[in-house]
């Protein structure tokens, strides 16, 4: 893992300063592309973010899916229910519910490694669009929840087109918010457990307890996308939340640049404007898909943002040869 | 800084990709152009019908091209068809009306899918499209959506008549409906079994994991469960064809029907032949004895120089002509592919006509509150004792 | 019971096929550390190779499953070569990058074959029939030729030279390199072992079941819960866990229909992994 915490702090907040710019967009245009690739890139962008606090921690989660469909529902049924459509009390449940489901969910998942997690994390996925198929009475089952009124904020309707734009962008902002705080308060903790955990076990750092910290947040950064998807469909449906969705959000993290919130941002921008180029190629659309991620994954295995960050160190490096490394911070 | 061509480069790649498509589709327009948009699945499962549905565009435009382009007015212009890959998601339904809003394309076939149609019709409402779609979900029209038609009828329409017929012939007093665990399955599932059940006979619902490729189990839980018949329309193709083989493995002997979109084809591939099913009853849902279908064959070879579809994805192709043709009728009409409102009036008063079954009519009124589902003739097949009876054309009453 | 033997056949049927598919798998797994997600894709080419033979090239269908598992052996290590080799210790990058050719694979197939099923037919037809249950003989082949393929494969492994060297990199790829076995011809010979298993087993199993482009999709998750479920890396595991998943299947999908059934038997997985966490068969020490 580089030394640059500095450099890597910078990118980070680069990461959210990448994500402003797109409140702008609904409330300065009315192109629907322009719109409708705004929200698409809002709700991926705060996917991928939940992948990205497991990634600090050297850990792949495929449970993104899940806890997005444990968060859509459980804000579509509150919402429908009549009891509020506040968009804060909406975040508020679409954050807790998938963040409590996770607590015990973690205790018995994190203590697998690697491929195992990997495994496990997608299987939950499956079994969770089983479960919502047979619970037909309480989520709608293969027809899900359809007529979810949107949001409203102490009386705003938050119904038109625009504002539903903007509200995917406002729990995009809030996600990324919480995932630089969570990554940035306990980085140190995420890095040594990344980096070796039987290390880090013997300096006493509590792995457990980190590990199920990282995964809570995962799961409730999740749990903001699915509101942030349900609330734009007004629909809370099972083919929202497909297992196969989560190779998309990874792959926004690994196009982009896993190793900074910056990379999240750009790699999810720059996917969903090319799915949405592809899908006008209609069945070539998979094809194109995959040749993006091989060509991407190839010249840069560490994303976009990575690679340039390594070219930039080549290029500082040759310029400054006699420079002496940096000096380490230790934190106890 | 050096962040800044980082930045740049994002929001720079962004804007070269959204210019180059604004501008390509700008300088169409000037060559007099009616845009034709198809909504459906064209990756993944469900492909077969999504790619039908374009390819029935596809025909349709070429077809109409072929005679110098659709009158507009005073002149005529050249239709062209916009694809796009809606991936049977809500998500991907509310991406294709976005998409089609920025190409100003008002017009659309499809979508396909329930989940998709779901997505799609609250955005198109808000940018003004219309569209046909195919699925057999419950409320598929309604008055809210004065925009949305319906290509074809669901269940809930001919099926009390074919169920009765096919009643009338066979003598099932129960019947297992199997479906896949997804819209797909349950939309048709849920009104056979109200359907078959208000006629007598004892249903029961059998979900399989979709993506099943081996159904043996499925088979031995069916011959475990010996019912009279079963219900297979909702399924895929494929996996018809797949259940019936190892079925026949299994040594099954009952009745099959299919009231749905599946067909004959699957089945008795599945079964190895004609002479191999004992008892077999299918929805047409056009009739492909009609002499049409083989003009359509004909046609079809001449302008795509390309065999035709295969049989069983014959009737969706069709079907989606249908649609197609009643909406491009209706943009010549009003003599604009932008209006709306003057094209789903054109509609609306139209007798619904196709080149290859004649007339038709509108329907829907009692059921969804809305004149807008087509009304053309669909066909009972029956096939008994090995040899095929023959197919019972049946009238589907215009409202 | 007529119904439980028949649903024991049933589920060794099943077993038999995951266990082709999975022994793949897990070697590329075990000994790259690879996660392969176009193992589907070689799969279902193999299908595909093989159908081309028998229709357009008129062989007999046994030359077409030899020519199926040369073509996927060969394909599997050229792509190995090219796109894998160089990103072998980045497990995660690996992944997307074979994530991707199945992508770019599937859409191959449809633009080649088309969307729709083709109609590949297993030459032999008809099932042996006893007392209250039935065997179709297609089954019976496929599970003599996964005996053999199994024998085959624990010969390699287990008693030649490069089976050794292969268990040596497997174990502790570091030391391995230091007595001098070379990393770089060892990956991609296992790879087109282990994709040209999966061509075969798609070679002779699509016949029976069906061949559409995306047929490789389900065969990767029943592949991926198999290979877990043994542990990682055991080919003992694998076949032990196949037989396992594919009983449990059968009479979860005959008793509780096919959806619950699905939910029963992930639902048991994921039950037997938390007990033990590494598989069945697998080694507690490794990091996967």
């Amino acid at each position: 893992m580089s030394p640059h915490r500095h450099r890597d702090f910078k990118l980070d907040i680069w990461g959210v300063a990448l994500v402003l710019p797109l409140l702008l967009v609904p409330l300065f245009t009315t192109s629907p592309l322009l719109n409708s690739l705004t929200y698409q890139a809002a709700i991926g962008v705060s996917a991928a973010m939940a992948v990205y606090v497991m990634l600090r921690m050297g850990l792949l989660s495929f449970t993104v899916p899940a806890f997005m469909a444990f968060g859509g529902y459980a804000a579509a049924m509150l919402a429908k229910s009549g009891v509020t459509t506040n968009l804060l009390a909406l975040m508020a449940v679409s954050f807790i519910v998938p963040a409590l489901v996770a607590i015990p969910l973690g205790t018995l998942v994190l203590r697998l490694k690697g491929v195992y997690f990997i495994f496990i994390t997608f299987i939950f996925n499956e079994i969770l669009q089983l479960i919502l198929f047979e619970t037909p009475t309480l989520t709608g089952g293969s027809d899900g929840i359809s007529g979810v009124p949107p949001a409203t904020l102490f009386g705003i309707d938050l119904g038109k087109p625009a504002l539903l734009v903007v509200v995917t962008v406002v729990v995009c902002i809030v996600a990324t918010l919480i995932t630089l705080a969570v990554t940035q308060r306990w980085r140190a903790e995420f890095t040594s457990i990344e980096e070796n955990e039987t290390l880090a076990e013997s300096l006493g750092v509590a792995v457990w307890k980190y590990r199920t910290i990282g995964f809570v947040a995962s799961a409730g950064v999740s749990g903001l996308a699915g509101f942030s998807l349900v609330n734009m469909l007004s629909t809370a449906h099972p083919s929202s939340f497909a297992s196969w969705s989560v190779n998309s959000y990874i792959a926004y993290a690994f196009v982009g640049g896993r190793g900074t919130m910056l990379g999240i941002a750009v790699g999810s921008l720059l996917l969903i404007v090319m799915t949405n180029v592809f899908s006008a190629y209609a069945h070539l659309s998979a094809g194109l898909y995959g040749i993006l991620l091989l060509a991407v994954m190839m010249a840069a295995p560490s994303g976009l943002v990575g690679g340039v960050v390594q070219l930039v160190d080549k290029f500082r490096s040759r310029s400054r040869p006699a420079a002496a490394a940096p000096v380490q911070e230790k934190q106890a | 800084m050096n962040r800044l061509p980082i930045l740049f480069r994002a929001l720079a790649r962004g804007v070269l990709v959204l210019s180059c498509g604004t501008a390509a589709s700008m300088a169409w327009a000037q060559d007099c152009e009616v845009k034709l948009g198809v909504s459906g699945p064209m990756t993944g499962g469900a492909s077969a019908w999504g790619l039908a549905a374009k390819a029935a565009a596809e025909f349709e435009a070429a077809y109409v091209n072929e005679q110098g382009g659709l009158p507009m007015g005073n002149r005529k212009c050249k239709v062209k068809v916009y694809p796009f890959d809606s991936q049977y998601t809500v998500a991907g339904g509310a991406a294709a009306s976005n998409y089609f809003a920025s190409e100003n394309i008002r017009i659309v076939a499809g979508p396909i899918g329930g989940p998709e149609v779901t997505g799609f019709r609250p955005v198109a409402k808000r940018h003004g499209q219309i569209n046909f779609s195919n699925t057999y979900m419950a409320g598929v029209i309604g008055t809210e959506y004065p925009l949305g038609f319906h290509a074809l009828q669901s269940p809930i329409t001919w099926g009390p008549i074919l169920v009765k017929e096919a009643l009338k012939r066979f003598k099932i007093q129960t019947l297992m409906i199997i479906g896949a665990n997804d819209s797909g399955g349950t939309d048709g599932s849920k009104q056979l079994a109200k359907l078959y059940g208000e006629q007598g006979v004892k249903t029961q619902e059998e979900y399989f994991q979709r993506g099943t490729t081996n159904f043996a189990p499925i088979a031995q839980r069916i011959m475990a469960a010996k019912p009279d018949a079963i219900e297979i329309a909702t399924m895929p193709p494929a996996d018809a064809t797949q259940l019936v083989r190892q079925l026949m493995d299994a040594g099954y002997d009952g009745i099959i029907g299919a009231l749905g979109g599946l067909g004959a084809p699957p089945v008795i591939q599945g079964a190895g032949g004609v002479e191999k099913l004992k008892a077999y009853y299918w929805l047409e849902i056009v009739p492909v004895t009609e002499p049409g279908v083989d003009k359509f064959k004909a046609d079809f070879e001449r302008l795509m120089k390309a065999p035709p579809p295969p049989e069983h994805m014959l009737p969706h192709v069709m079907v989606g002509l249908n649609g197609d043709q009643q909406m491009l009728r209706a943009v010549s009409l009003a003599g604009t592919d932008q209006d709306v409102e003057k094209i789903a009036a054109e509609l609306r008063k139209m007798t619904p006509e196709s080149r290859y079954f004649g007339r038709g009519g509108w329907r829907g009124k009692a059921i969804y509150g809305i004149n807008q589902e087509l009304a053309f003739p669909v066909g009972l097949g029956v096939i008994q004792n090995g040899k095929r009876v023959g197919v019972l054309r049946v009238e589907i009453p215009a409202e | 019971m007529d119904s439980l033997i028949s649903t024991g056949l049933i589920g060794l049927s099943l077993g038999t096929q995951y266990a082709l598919i999975s022994i793949g798998f897990t070697l590329i797994f075990g000994i790259m550390g690879v996660v392969n997600f176009a193992h589907g894709g070689f799969y279902i080419l193999g299908g595909y190779f093989a159908f081309t033979a028998t229709t357009a090239l008129g062989m007999p269908y046994v030359a077409a499953v030899v020519l199926a598992t040369l073509a996927t052996a060969v394909l599997g290590y050229v792509i190995e070569m090219i796109f894998v080799e160089k990103y072998v210790a980045d497990h995660l990058a690996t992944m997307l990058i074979t994530l991707g050719i199945y992508q770019i694979m599937t859409t191959g197939i449809v633009l080649s074959y088309g969307a729709e099923p083709a109609e590949f037919r297993f030459p032999v037809a008809g099932s042996f029939r006893g007392p209250g249950f039935y065997v179709p003989y297609a089954n019976l082949i496929v599970f003599a030729v996964c005996a053999a393929a199994i024998a085959g494969v624990y010969y390699l492994v287990f008693r030649t030279r490069y089976g050794i060297a292969l268990r040596a990199m497997a174990d502790d790829g570091p030391v391995a390199r230091a007595q001098g076995i070379p990393p770089a011809k060892m990956f991609p010979m296992a790879f087109a072992i282990a994709t040209g298993l999966a061509g075969l087993t798609g070679a002779l199993v699509t016949p029976i079941l069906a061949l559409e482009p995306h047929g490789g999709e389900s065969v990767l998750l029943k592949a991926f819960i198999v290979v877990i479920l043994g542990g990682l890396g055991s080919i003992t595991g694998a076949m032990v866990a196949a037989f396992g998943v594919g009983v449990i299947e059968a009479y979860s999908s005959v008793y509780l229909g096919g959806s619950k059934g699905a939910l029963a038997l992930f639902v048991l997985v994921v039950l037997i992994l938390l007990v033990r966490p590494q598989g069945l068969f697998g080694t507690v020490a490794r990091k996967a």
